[in-house]
């Protein structure tokens, strides 16, 4: 039992280093910000814990700043983060046979990225509960880490952004190009590419993601049924 | 700043709240099959919704222009992605794409 649990946390310790990459710079990022908005390390190391979302914790730190009421930064949490409830369902479909208590702590991991190296894990076979769940601790040790030394260090270090949030772009183009395995798939990445760009043209919030995404699954619903791959 | 524990607590809990609850009832009610073949592709449709927004704007404004230097070098992460299926290549490459556009450009 120890001999299995070791190899897994190694295994998700190996998965999980390519989102350090990306988790560490755009966390210091994030930790710059969220001290100059006012919150002391302490404060940045909790919320990087309990919230773990870095586009909430960016936004966090400009209504801060900009004085906004902490009632509407908390909503405006609740809507971008909303989309964690689609990753959610869809990880379900892999680990269903679990006590709730187990699905209560992994639950708390679940990020974009996370979400999309486990997606990817699981639907090729050699990923169970266990790994998942400890990319995730993983994946969340990195970002506290990135958050705390932009905190502490930030007035002396400046990480470029644009850089910082390539390195996610980067990642996601190749998970991205990973689900396109049927005529469908392609299909779907295209309408869902034209129909985001359309929403996030009009509207500016975190809605058009999940909004955008409900619709384009729908579509790769009826599109697979007709095409029948 | 002692109310920022307040923001703190209620983002966390907002942001939980949805994590949690679609494992929550999936566990215990079998997934209608259509909704589970819905479900399936949420992974790309979501992929390409976050990739459109973060490749296609700059400041919040739709920019498909030579001036937009994420573009370039995200067509070649994707060229190199579909060849070697490798993340850390994809990231290293786009990364030092990204680095050299960016020293290009000015000149």
């Amino acid at each position: 039992m120890n001999i299995g649990v070791n190899n897994d946390v190694k295994k998700s310790f190996i998965v999980s280093i390519p989102i350090a990459f990306g988790y560490i710079p755009l966390g210091f990022v994030c930790g710059v910000l969220m001290q100059q908005a006012g919150l002391s390390v302490f404060q940045i190391a909790l919320m990087s814990f309990l919230v773990f979302a870095g586009s909430a914790q960016f936004v966090m730190s400009s209504m801060m700043v900009g004085g906004a009421s902490y009632i509407s930064i908390i909503m405006a949490t609740f809507i971008i983060n909303l989309r964690h409830m689609l990753y959610s369902s869809n990880l379900s479909t892999y680990i269903r046979n679990n006590k709730l208590f187990k699905l209560l702590m992994f639950s708390h991991f679940i990020t974009d990225e996370t979400f999309a190296v486990n997606n990817k894990n699981f639907s090729l076979g050699s990923w169970d509960f266990n790994k998942a769940f400890f990319l995730g601790i993983f994946s969340n040790m990195f970002w506290i880490f990135g958050n705390v030394i932009g905190g502490v260090f930030g007035e002396f270090i400046s990480v470029p952004i644009d850089i910082a949030s390539f390195v996610l772009t980067s990642m996601f183009i190749m998970l991205l190009v990973f689900q396109i395995k049927s005529r469908t798939a392609v299909v779907v990445c295209i309408i869902s590419f034209i129909i985001s760009c359309i929403f996030n043209y009009y509207f500016n919030n975190g809605l058009t993601i999940v909004i955008s995404t409900i619709i384009c699954s729908i579509f790769g619903f009826f599109i697979e049924k007709k095409v029948g791959e | 700043m002692d109310s920022v524990y307040f923001v703190i607590i209620g983002m966390f809990i907002v942001t939980f709240v949805p994590r949690f609850i679609p494992l929550a009832i999936f566990s215990k009610i079998k997934m209608n099959k259509n909704l589970e073949k819905i479900i399936k592709y949420i992974p790309i449709a979501v992929f390409s919704s976050i990739l459109s927004k973060d490749i296609f704007f700059l400041d919040n404004k739709l920019a498909i222009s030579p001036n937009n230097y994420k573009i370039l070098p995200a067509i070649v992460v994707f060229i190199v992605s579909i060849k070697y299926k490798s993340i850390g290549l994809s990231i290293l490459v786009g990364v030092i794409s990204l680095i050299i556009l960016k020293l290009v450009i000015p000149l």
